[in-house]
């Protein structure tokens, strides 16, 4: 691969999965009439902008340092894969998915499909990562993973209420 | 839920992951024997890979056990509290699909989510409460399902 896909494009991947992940979590509260749904997907959507924001700030302080060392490009092509297998980059499935906003069940599996993708695409991009900032990134994939896990305990309320 | 499992019930998960992994990877290739030949050796070879895992869970059960059959009491209750959450699809399913399937890139999106669950699971199970081996050998598999979503990536864009 020619172009090495450096730490400032991937930080422009991650700033805009986080829009859409603001996007989404925005347009999913403002579809459903449940409201522990709403309210869930309104603190993602708020926890997503704080993301963007660390995304944007430290997207800043890396474009201002001098272009570093290329990286192994097997592990920058993999990268580069994840972005494009990121479900967030698949216009038509997110569309498809909002269309059917109304099936909480449904646009939950999907945002903890969207939450796993992004996991997978920071954990490996810290090694791309001025080593000072990893643990910026480290924390926000901590938050992310929190993320899978507060979607599913919503999921298992919902499967149960269905069941009563 | 994940943060709070036991070895051994990772362990348990993993064996049901892998299996999983051999009958979707096992179908796919016998589907896809008449239309595609280098896709379904790739997914042949993958089969064999998830099986050679298989075995691996099943030493590690052993070492933490002493005995290589016994079961986890609890753990039925617990996948089907992480399908209800989300964590996983359910088990079954997608080789249960792939009868249903018409294009080729489709049965590569099914794998590729169904790596990207391993790949988290793995993750949340060597951070979990696994011993140092046990961290190990999730390391490894993060690296070894990591190498399958790359030649799956690689299919899926050339098909889609």
């Amino acid at each position: 691969m020619s172009e090495l896909f450096q730490a400032n494009e991937i930080l422009k991947t991650a700033i805009r999965i986080e829009e859409n992940g603001i996007r989404f979590y925005s347009e999913a509260a403002a579809a459903t009439h449940n409201s522990a749904v709403k309210e869930m997907f309104e603190s993602l959507a708020e926890q997503e902008k704080r993301h963007l924001h660390d995304f944007t700030a430290l997207q800043k302080e890396v474009a201002s340092q001098e272009a570093r060392e290329s990286y192994p490009g097997e592990q920058e092509e993999y990268l580069r894969m994840l972005a494009n297998l990121h479900v967030f980059t698949d216009t038509e499935q997110f569309n498809q998915v909002m269309s059917r906003a109304g099936n909480e069940l449904e646009v939950i599996t999907f945002a903890q499909g969207v939450e796993k993708d992004s996991i997978l695409f920071y954990l490996e991009m810290l090694d791309f990562i001025p080593e000072s900032n990893r643990s910026m990134v480290q924390k926000l994939i901590s938050q992310e993973r929190e993320h899978v896990r507060r979607l599913g305990g919503l999921k298992l309320d919902l499967i149960r209420q269905k069941k009563k | 839920m994940l943060e709070d499992m036991k070895d051994l019930e990772a362990i348990e998960i993993g064996l049901n992951l892998e299996k999983d992994g051999i009958h979707f990877y096992t179908a796919a290739a016998k589907k896809m024997e008449g239309q595609d030949v280098e896709a379904a050796a790739v997914l042949r070879q993958l089969a064999e890979e998830e099986q050679k895992h298989y075995q691996d869970f099943l030493k590690k059960r052993n070492e933490l056990t002493g005995n290589e059959h016994s079961g986890h009491a609890g753990i039925a209750r617990l996948m089907k509290k992480l399908v209800h959450t989300g964590i996983f699809a359910p088990f079954g399913e997608s080789a249960q699909k792939i009868a249903s399937v018409t294009e080729v890139w489709e049965i590569f999106a099914m794998a590729i989510r169904a790596e990207k669950d391993s790949i988290f699971f793995y993750h949340e199970a060597a951070d979990s409460g696994a011993d140092d081996s046990g961290r190990r050998m999730y390391r490894w598999l993060i690296g070894e399902e990591t190498r399958h979503l790359r030649k799956l990536g690689e299919l899926y864009e050339k098909y889609r």
